[in-house]
């Protein structure tokens, strides 16, 4: 791999996912859910890019189309330069290699039935072609690169906590040596003080080996913590992507606001003392977003006659700092 | 049902203790009927497979006068050509149990197979193998299978793939909608992400899953695959030179052994044995059936 540079590691342009909505006998097409409708967005090496939205923003749809497990319905990846969703069976096998994903739940997301040595050797056996031995002794280094006792590979899953179960799970996602992981919701299925064991353990690799993370969450300080940029999700469009210090600090769109805004404040009486943004109404469906801007109908500073005419596009208002709003443009 | 639903609406605690009396009588009937089912079972394949020492007579030689009526010799009495009818039923053994249960192995890897491929690829092959079965499933069975074993021939060979290939549909059902929650399942979306080949998901993923349920569906087939041979030998259409138990009522049959009083000891206990090996599968299936169907097992939590 040739290109080391640090602006397009991977670059997402106008990136769409729609889900058919099928019915009936003859299984007639009544319309899509827009999971993600044009998403544009790069990721640098070795940073941690935090994805933050309500549920069914299309945050996780929007990580699987990423690495290839969805196939997009339009737009293009491209991953060192390389379209992720190449024809080319080959180079579609050797960027997957370098592309891997955690799940949310550890609990699913191994075969309850096979032990971890078989669970973490699995992208090994796919790829590589290795002795009994070798791959012992791989899947052991990997158990104790995340921390666990090698001694446990003849065990099953549901022998160890959620927690333990994390830390397999990434041991596996690291198997094959990749640059990109996509974790999808790693922590939000664990307790608090495991969470911070896992954060810890994913920031250490990201600079023990290399990684850039794309972190998806919903939990604002969880991602506060770990990221480096942070690209905010509304109703399948990026709304606002900005350093994660500008977004806490100056945050310009309003659905960012109120997000930040609900976060609690650990002083009681600043607390009190706050005024709350409150939205109104649920997230609109994704089969058939509002007109215009799609956060216009819950936007406590919409503009009647503006806001739902015409959609805004994500521009860049000040370095670094993008924000999908009339407002702030 | 009625006291329970009393329990229920007068106090908690008492619904509680019924409940839990009611899952324990429910897992004793499944106990019950496994021992019952495995006893049945074990003896007629005992019986089977030492039909050798068991039998008082050759089976296929003449050993005492046609038509005799039971005697201290013949304990059932002699067919039309002298031949012990107890020891043809315990050779008969040998038979209709090798096709009852050859035959729904042939059905389990037929629809293992076809479920799998239906549950994997559901969007086109799975709908065309689902419609496939549907037709198999709504063909009345018996006419089919006197149609085929008239037209291929009568052989044993020829039997066991016919039942085979008539009773494998209900199987496909059960594995192809076992397979389709577990594709959904994070651990296999973890193996795409690797990379990993269809092959590799659904040896190393999804068979071992369902191979439970495969045995469970091939206990329950056996039973319905003993009746079917019967019928087909009963109805003549059997293998001439391998003597099944449907073979004997067949020639009872023939001989008109039906209106005369030798039907006691000529038509009864091949008749009975061939319930019985049905029922002891039945049973068996029905406990294995609880024990593993998942639908089943959610239920009794």
């Amino acid at each position: 791999m040739n290109s080391n540079q640090t602006a397009d590691f991977i670059k997402v342009d106008n990136l769409k996912k729609h889900f058919p909505i099928q019915k009936g006998l003859f299984s007639r097409k009544l319309g899509n859910v827009k999971a993600v409708d044009g998403v544009s967005l790069d990721i640098r090496e070795n940073e941690t890019l935090g994805l933050v939205g309500e549920s069914g923003c299309g945050k996780s749809t929007l990580g699987r189309t990423l690495i290839g497990l969805y196939e997009s319905t339009d737009g293009s990846v491209f991953f060192e330069g390389e379209n992720v969703c190449s024809e080319n069976k080959r180079i579609q096998k050797e960027i997957k290699k370098q592309m891997q994903m955690i799940f949310q739940d550890p609990f699913s997301s191994m075969n309850p039935g096979i032990r971890i040595r078989t669970i973490v050797g699995e992208p090994l056996i796919v790829h590589e072609k290795l002795t009994k031995q070798q791959l012992r002794d791989r899947v052991a280094s990997l158990i104790e690169l995340v921390g666990l006792e090698a001694d446990c590979m003849e065990r099953y899953p549901h022998q160890f906590s959620g927690g333990q179960r994390q830390r397999i799970a990434i041991a596996r996602s690291l198997a094959l040596n990749p640059k990109f992981i996509v974790c999808d919701e790693p922590v939000s299925s664990l307790d608090v003080s495991i969470q911070a064991q896992i954060i810890n353990l994913l920031n250490r690799l990201k600079s023990e080996v290399d990684l850039t993370y794309l972190f998806i969450s919903h939990d604002l300080a969880v991602v506060k913590h770990v990221s480096d940029r942070i690209a905010v999700m509304y109703l399948g469009k990026v709304v606002e992507l900005a350093d994660c210090n500008a977004i806490y600090g100056k945050a310009s769109h309003p659905y960012t606001r109120s997000l930040l805004n609900a976060i609690p404040l650990p002083n009681p009486i600043a607390e009190r003392n706050k005024t709350t943004i409150e939205l109104k109404g649920d997230i609109p469906s994704p089969s058939n977003p509002p007109f215009g801007c799609r956060f216009h109908t819950r936007c406590p500073e919409a503009e009647e006659g503006f806001c739902e005419i015409k959609e805004p596009d994500l521009c860049e208002v000040c370095a670094g700092h993008w924000v999908a709003c009339h407002k702030c443009s | 049902m009625k006291t329970s639903s009393l329990a229920f609406s007068e106090n908690s605690e008492i619904s509680i203790v019924s409940k839990k009396r009611k899952r324990k009588r429910r897992f004793n009937s499944g106990r019950v009927s496994g021992i019952a089912g495995c006893t049945i079972v074990t003896c007629l394949i005992l019986a089977a497979i030492f039909a050798k020492q068991l039998s008082p007579y050759d089976p296929s030689s003449q050993s005492g006068k046609p038509f005799s009526p039971p005697s201290a010799e013949h304990l059932l009495g002699t067919n039309d050509i002298g031949q012990d009818i107890l020891s043809e039923l315990v050779y008969g053994a040998r038979i209709s149990l090798t096709i009852g249960i050859v035959a729904s192995i042939v059905a389990m890897v037929i629809g293992t197979t076809v479920g799998l491929l239906a549950g994997y690829y559901p969007r086109v092959l799975g709908r065309v193998l689902m419609r496939f079965v549907d037709i198999i499933l709504i063909i009345p069975f018996l006419p089919l299978l006197i149609l085929l074993a008239a037209y291929l021939g009568r052989s044993l060979v020829y039997t066991v793939l016919i039942i085979g290939a008539l009773i494998w549909a209900g199987t496909a059902r059960v594995i192809r909608s076992q397979v389709l929650t577990i594709v959904k399942q994070d651990y296999v979306l973890a193996a795409r992400t690797i990379g990993a080949s269809d092959l590799h998901i659904i040896v190393l993923h999804i068979l071992p899953q369902v191979l439970l349920l495969a045995v469970g569906q091939f206990v329950q087939a056996t039973s319905g695959a003993i009746l079917l041979e019967a019928a087909l030998s009963f109805l003549g259409l059997g293998d001439p030179l391998q003597k099944s138990w449907g073979t004997v009522l067949y020639w009872a049959q023939v001989r008109g052994v039906f209106l005369t009083p030798a039907w006691k000891w000529w038509v009864l206990p091949p008749g009975m044995l061939i319930s019985l090996a049905a029922l002891g599968f039945a049973l068996m299936g029905f406990a294995l059936e609880q024990v593993i169907n998942p639908r089943l097992k959610n239920n009794s939590k």
